[in-house]
């Protein structure tokens, strides 16, 4: 590897990966360590908001969360721009001309954390809440839904108008997958799973030549490898945490591909749908015998089968774009 | 008495339009050009510009701070020294041309400054506008109007705020127009 390449290693690693890392698995431990695995939810719900603060406090010119930085934060604003994803434009006002000076249009993927932020929400409230299993998949359903339409962009949706349900699904799929083995396993495979789809999206985001999308999928490997390592430790849930990952994985792999679509690059589809997707492809082990593996039989082939997806999601996007490092390129 | 008044009026303002020199402003005779700079991974600095360029510039023929000048910038014929950074700024880490395919400038006012005009308008860039006066000589000759500027606008100011720390807030532009009489 060319030095500019470690120049830049070194850069994510203390600037993006450590104080989101290190925030996450601070919190982690520290609760676990006070309340033991039982608390594992709760740890691992605030270590991931803790790592991603904190990462966006170093780096905060990746993950855009303001409505408008230019002017005070307002509901209206909220309303209006919230009515632009949803609709493709503001909401009507009866009797009220429009503003003359809105806020600016947002695309997709500045909702992506506010949206996995509600995923958590709803997730814990799911548990303390002690709600029936039929009442807490209709509510992560309803979340999985709306999610789907506000991360599908506009113009995406009047193409191809079943696209929001697909994403929608695609989410509950994943949402379904690593709840069930986070709380049937109490172990961190299913975050470390996770962790591994962030790195392919993050990889595939790269060779598509989009930084800003490579840096947020970081942000999320980075955040659940706290709780998947607290949960290692104190044979804890992470499903909280997890559901946060099942709406920011797809979404950022998504709103990632539309975005880059514009200079043209040769990363194909099926990368992009398989690193997004890569921890569903733990759902064999769902199955009566091998959701009931002792730990030590079970982690490997877990492992081998997320590695699955999201090596031929980096395989793929590696044999169709490079990143040059060499002496003519935009890293100069 | 109205109906005189409305034919006055009228009058003045066909007049007038008969009267304002107007340039065309195409690729040919309009570039725009840019250098951006950057500290990290090592100081480099990359040359481009915007091959679709086009609008129209008109004035009274008397007086050039009379000048009203619009642009529009196609964002998809960004061209730079390096195709991979092209590419690049493409995304949404810069100019976000899929959601934001055109820029546009419209001037408001000319004015003369110490050396040459100083020309103000709002220029919509990556989905926002911001009012911008730059610095620039003008000059209108046997109906040829040439104009040119050398200035540095900070990105942040139109939310092209990633590589903070890495890429340098200020880019130069370098505008040149030579244009001749509709």
């Amino acid at each position: 590897m060319p030095p500019e390449f470690w120049d830049i290693a070194g850069d994510y690693l203390f600037l993006l990966i450590l104080p989101t890392l290190g925030a996450s698995l601070a919190v982690m431990l520290d609760v676990c360590y006070r309340g033991g695995g039982r608390y594992a939810p709760l740890a691992a719900a605030l270590a991931v908001t803790a790592g991603l603060a904190s990462g966006t406090f170093v780096r905060s010119d990746v993950i855009d969360y303001r409505v408008d930085s230019d002017r005070p934060w307002s509901v209206t604003d909220l309303a209006t721009v919230l009515g632009w994803s949803l609709e493709g434009q503001a909401p009507p006002k009866e009797g009220e001309p429009p503003p003359e000076d809105p806020p600016p249009k947002k695309q997709p993927r500045y909702w992506l954390i506010w949206l996995a932020g509600l995923a958590l929400a709803v997730e814990s409230l799911v548990r303390l809440m002690y709600l029936p299993a039929g009442v807490a998949w209709s509510a992560r359903t309803l979340m999985a839904a709306f999610a789907g339409r506000v991360l599908t962009h506009e113009q995406m949706r009047q193409d191809m108008p079943w696209m929001p349900w697909v994403v929608g699904l695609g989410i509950l799929l994943e949402w379904a997958v690593l709840v069930n083995l986070a709380g049937r396993w109490k172990d961190g495979v299913a975050a470390l799973a996770a962790a591994v789809g962030f790195w392919a999206a993050a990889v595939v985001l790269i060779h598509a030549h989009y930084n800003r999308g490579m840096d947020m999928a970081l942000f999320g490997f980075a955040a659940v490898l706290g709780p998947a390592v607290g949960a290692w430790i104190w044979r804890g849930d992470t499903g909280t945490a997890l559901a946060a990952a099942a709406v920011y994985l797809p979404g950022v792999v998504l709103t990632g591909q539309w975005d880059a679509s514009a200079n043209d690059n040769k990363v194909p589809l099926t990368s992009f749908i398989c690193a997004g997707l890569a921890p569903v492809a733990l759902a064999p082990m769902l199955l009566p015998g091998l959701n009931r593996l002792p730990r030590w039989a079970r982690w490997l082939p877990a492992l081998i089968l997320v590695l699955i997806p999201a090596l031929i999601a980096v395989g793929l996007a590696a044999q169709m774009e490079s990143i040059d490092f060499g002496s003519k390129n935009e890293w100069e | 008495m109205a109906r005189f008044l409305t034919a006055v009026v009228l009058a003045g303002l066909v007049g007038g339009a008969a009267f304002a020199d107007e340039f065309l402003l195409t690729p040919d005779n309009t570039t725009v050009k840019f250098v951006g700079t950057k500290t990290k991974p090592m100081p480099g600095k990359h040359d481009g510009g915007f091959k679709g360029v086009k609008g129209s510039a008109t004035y009274d023929g008397k007086d050039l701070t009379s000048l009203a000048i619009t642009v529009d910038i196609d964002m998809n014929t960004i061209y730079t020294d390096t195709e991979k950074l092209t590419q690049h700024l493409k995304t949404p880490d810069f100019f976000d041309v899929k959601n934001n395919p055109a820029s546009k400038f419209v001037s408001s006012k000319v004015e003369k400054g110490k050396e040459g005009y100083n020309v103000t308008g709002k220029l919509t860039m990556a989905g926002k506008t911001k009012e911008l006066t730059f610095p620039a000589t003008i000059e209108v000759k046997d109906g040829n109007l040439t104009l040119s500027s050398s200035f540095k606008l900070n990105r942040h100011d139109w939310g092209v705020s990633y590589g903070k720390g890495a890429v340098d807030d200020l880019v130069s532009l370098n505008i040149s127009v030579k244009a001749k009489m509709k």
